[in-house]
């Protein structure tokens, strides 16, 4: 079966899609197959998103053909080692396009971040197969905006909601605890099967194994000749989202490898004396490129993100020490409530301290706090960002945007400018 | 260095892709994945995109002898352009 016959036969408005599928190729290649000096194992990479929407979605298919059951969520606070012992296939879910974005606004005020009115716009105009497949969409209430949504998209798909608390005191890692509970037995109702002990143990090993092969990674970005562009490990830190975990993990380290061998050779990707960057702030959803590519075509380098796209992702592994189901559940409260510094909560010096600490390990010459339209937390808690940067002495400048290509010639005069100052 | 030209083999689908990649970098065939052109109106989304077009012969010989079915070479202008500022 071929992609479209695969789109149509899941309900997809295909040629709606074709439009998304049409400017794919020449914004990939404007963005990836430009670039000088890539990484070889990245063309493993360039095939998942050459195609993202039909090898990987054709995998989750096929599971569903064999029984199996697929899960997608929209936030990392959501442990994916619950879906996957129970047997069911996580994945991420498609809000990073424009092309999604006046879908979503039928249904959401114009004045809804992207992001949110992207990932509505994906599910009810039908141009996203992951939101045609999944059996399950867990939402959760790290935002008012994704709050409300969700009660939209349950008008039309099967929904979960996990109640995340906003502070982080004893009584609310028991209260994400009981909601990841309540969150298994949903998944084991979904799946009919059970989540074992041993089930557990496998799957947290099997997604710390992911998270240690993206620090390795993350770790060669801090050398002095970064040997990967922010570009590439971007995209790496996308894909993360949908591919398979385990397979996902040894192309990884494939491509650790390969910038070992570049360390070795003290080879990096940037001009010399380029500048380092360091994005903090929203997340850069599949395929929102858009930043990351105005600053490395503005003679600097992205070497870190402390973003949901980026390092928060893979900090802090699972304790993998637990026994009973109960002590793992609590080690998956601790590390997915306890060591994601979202700016939904309150007070989050933490992520301060998060930007700071990286800002000195990735050695950065200066940090970009982006925050995507509407979205009040990011927006908000950027007052606490650029004091802490200025009296830590590090440059930082604030950027709002959105998905759209019009304010690029601003962004890349403002962020031209920033980098100049620089020195 | 920016080529002028790119130079693409179009095969059915992804697997077909994928192995033929393989079978070509065996071969130390400078090349990598990517989204096939919408010029080229074909069905798969991937697309094998080698550097020298004097390669095109021997892609041929090492399809040939791995039993892939090469649909089409298709040549455009590389047109990829980093300062475009158009995303999707």
């Amino acid at each position: 079966m071929d992609n479209k016959q695969m789109w149509e036969a899941i309900g997809m408005d295909v040629a709606t899609h074709d439009l998304l599928c049409e400017a794919l190729p020449q914004a990939f290649g404007d963005v990836y197959l430009s670039q000088e000096n890539r990484p070889e194992t990245m063309d493993y990479f360039n095939m998942v998103v050459g195609d993202i929407h039909g090898i990987r979605p054709s995998e989750l298919i096929k599971h569903q053909e064999e029984g199996g059951k697929v899960v997608g969520s929209f936030c990392i606070h959501v442990p994916d080692e619950a879906v996957i012992a129970a047997g069911a296939i996580a994945t991420g879910l498609c809000s990073g396009s424009q092309f999604w974005v006046p879908g979503g606004e039928k249904k959401l005020p114009t004045a809804t971040c992207a992001l949110i009115k992207a990932s509505l716009g994906a599910r009810f105009d039908r141009t996203c197969p992951f939101f045609r497949i999944c059996d399950l969409f867990v939402g959760e209430t790290t935002c008012d905006g994704k709050k409300k949504a969700w009660e939209i998209l349950s008008e039309d798909a099967p929904m979960h909601i996990m109640d995340i608390p906003q502070l982080k005191r004893e009584k609310d890692f028991e209260k994400w605890e009981s909601e990841i509970k309540d969150y298994m037995v949903k998944l084991e109702e979904l799946t009919g099967n059970k989540i074992t002990e041993e089930s557990l143990e496998a799957a947290i090993k099997i997604v710390n194994d992911k998270r240690r092969a993206l620090q390795r990674l993350n770790s060669y970005r801090k050398l002095d000749n970064v040997p990967i562009s922010g570009r590439d490990a971007l995209l790496i830190h996308q894909v993360a989202f949908y591919d398979d975990p385990a397979r996902f993990t040894t192309m990884v380290n494939k491509i650790s490898d390969e910038l070992e061998e570049r360390k070795q050779k003290g080879f990096g990707v940037a001009d010399v004396g380029a500048k380092r960057i360091m994005l903090t702030g929203t997340p850069l959803s599949i395929p929102n490129w858009k930043l990351h590519q105005i600053i490395e075509t503005s003679g600097a380098i992205v070497v870190c993100e402390e973003m949901c796209t980026g390092v928060r992702y893979s900090q802090e592994l699972v304790d993998e020490s637990g026994k009973t189901k109960d002590e793992m559940v609590k080690n998956l409260a601790k590390r997915y409530l306890g060591s994601i510094n979202c700016a939904c909560f309150t007070p989050n010096d933490s992520r301060i301290d998060d930007i700071i600490n990286l800002a000195k390990e990735y050695n950065v010459d200066g940090v970009i706090d982006l925050n995507l339209k509407f979205c009040n937390l990011y927006d908000v808690e950027g007052y606490f960002v650029e004091k802490k940067l200025a009296e830590a002495g590090i440059p930082c400048i604030g950027i709002e945007t959105d998905y759209t290509d019009e304010d690029a010639e601003q962004l890349k005069t403002r962020i031209g400018a920033f980098i100049e100052m620089l020195g | 260095m920016k080529t002028l030209k790119k130079y693409y083999v179009l095969v059915a689908n992804s697997n077909i892709a994928f192995k033929l990649y393989e079978e070509l970098k065996c071969n130390s065939i400078k090349c990598t994945m990517a989204p096939t052109p919408r010029e080229a109106e074909h069905c798969c989304g991937i697309a094998i995109l080698y550097d020298n077009p004097g390669d095109a012969k021997i892609i041929k010989e090492i399809a040939l002898n791995a039993n892939i079915v090469i649909e089409q070479f298709y040549n455009m202008d590389n047109k990829d352009d980093p300062y475009r500022n158009k995303f999707c």
